[in-house]
């Protein structure tokens, strides 16, 4: 549940965030260094935000914290990159600058993810997740494990002839499905 | 005027050196086994056919492996065997061993690509020969079906009994189709150029290549 949460949450930031701003592309383009923006959302009550982002030479979002109208914290987040703009550590901090959760992710030659571990504020892993590739590049196991690096679910991956994901199965440790995505497509 | 005169004299010119210019064809097979993300085993069979397709003017067997060290870089090792048919009709024997060191920078749609060779020959009976066979290529990704290309290749002599300037290029334009991920084929022009030679030829190869990854 608590992964689930997680990944929600990370998804959410990235559709939002992603939604409000400029593209990377647009940022670093233009050499912009930081932004402000304000929220006022008029359909509802109390969800006016204001957000401060940071950005590195490339247009990557370095830091960013939101706050709500009334100046209460909503979150900070601070990431760092490789030189491929790849995400090599991503902090959620608490109002005082203390991390909350600290996400690593290592990666292969190849530019792909392999591990990343979740922290949290006392350093103690919360999770790992680990991904395998095939000879073409493509991502074809996810392994989810515990804070004590036990199994609790996986992922694998299937793909057609041209490369696209045409299955995802997701099973638990006992080996027992618990999802199923298939996807057809016409060429 | 003059420049006409000057323009007729070094034409003519190159036609009392008896060059030859010659169409030829190039078939070419290559199964390209991925044992994983970053080593290949690849085998290349190739034929050429000479004056003007009339003639198997040399076949080749080729065998390599490639070593990916990222997405960028790569290195290659590979021997290839060599047969070229004579006037008289017999085959001469070569063995090549070559050493590449590829490189490749996508940008967007478009791919610059180069490749550093060093090429080995062993003639029965013959000093060996070292040639830098150094080559640039442009690849654009129109779709993920169709990539045209362009390519230039300069041969440069290191160990030459007779040779110490570069003594042919090629330029090469074709395109790639993509029916998926395991069947390619690839078709290209390539102009041919001798130089520093007794007979400075010029050939214009038409190649047509299948590729097929395990």
């Amino acid at each position: 549940m608590k992964k689930k949460l997680f990944f929600f949450t990370i998804a959410l930031f990235f559709f939002f965030h992603s939604g409000l701003s400029q593209s990377k592309n647009q940022i670093k383009d233009r050499k912009i260094k930081l932004s402000y923006t304000q929220i006022y959302d008029h359909r509802k009550e109390n969800t006016n935000r204001i957000i401060y982002s940071i950005y590195d030479k490339n247009g990557n979002t370095i830091e960013l914290k939101e706050y709500k109208q009334d100046s209460s914290f909503v979150r900070w987040e601070k990431t760092t990159y490789n030189s491929n703009s790849d995400i090599l550590i991503s902090l959620s901090l608490g109002p005082d600058g203390q991390t909350i959760e600290k996400t690593e992710i290592t990666y292969n030659s190849f530019e792909q993810p392999i591990e990343q571990k979740v922290t949290d504020s006392s350093n103690r892993l919360i999770e790992t997740n680990k991904f395998e590739y095939n000879a073409y590049g493509n991502k074809t196991f996810e392994r989810q494990y515990d804070g004590n690096l036990k199994l609790v679910s996986y992922s694998k991956f299937f793909y057609d002839n041209k490369d696209m994901l045409i299955k995802k199965e997701t099973y638990n440790s006992k080996d027992e499905l618990l999802y199923l995505k298939e996807i057809k497509y016409g060429y | 005027m003059r420049i006409i005169l000057a323009l007729l004299i070094y034409f003519t010119s190159n036609l009392y050196a008896q060059n030859q210019i010659d169409f030829r064809g190039m078939p070419q097979s290559l199964i390209d086994y991925r044992a994983s993300q970053k080593i290949s085993i690849t085998f290349i069979g190739n034929t050429l056919f000479t004056n003007d397709f009339h003639k198997l003017g040399f076949a080749f067997f080729d065998l390599g492996c490639k070593y990916r060290i990222n997405r960028s870089f790569g290195i290659n090792l590979n021997y290839r065997s060599l047969a070229k048919q004579l006037l008289n009709d017999n085959f001469l024997w070569r063995n090549l061993v070559y050493f590449d060191f590829d490189f490749s920078k996508p940008m967007n749609r478009l791919t610059l690509g180069g490749t550093i060779r060093f090429q080995n020959q062993f003639i029965p009976g013959q000093m060996p020969i070292l040639y830098n066979r150094s080559k640039i290529n442009l690849k654009y990704r129109y779709s993920y079906y169709l990539q045209p290309f362009t390519e230039f290749e300069l041969f440069t002599p290191v160990i030459h009994p007779t040779r110490n300037a570069p003594d042919q290029f090629r330029i090469s334009l074709g395109v790639n189709y993509n029916f998926n991920e395991k069947y390619k084929l690839e078709s290209y022009y390539q102009l041919r150029k001798l130089s520093d030679r007794a007979a400075n030829n010029t050939y214009h190869v038409f190649s047509l290549n299948f590729i097929y990854k395990l």
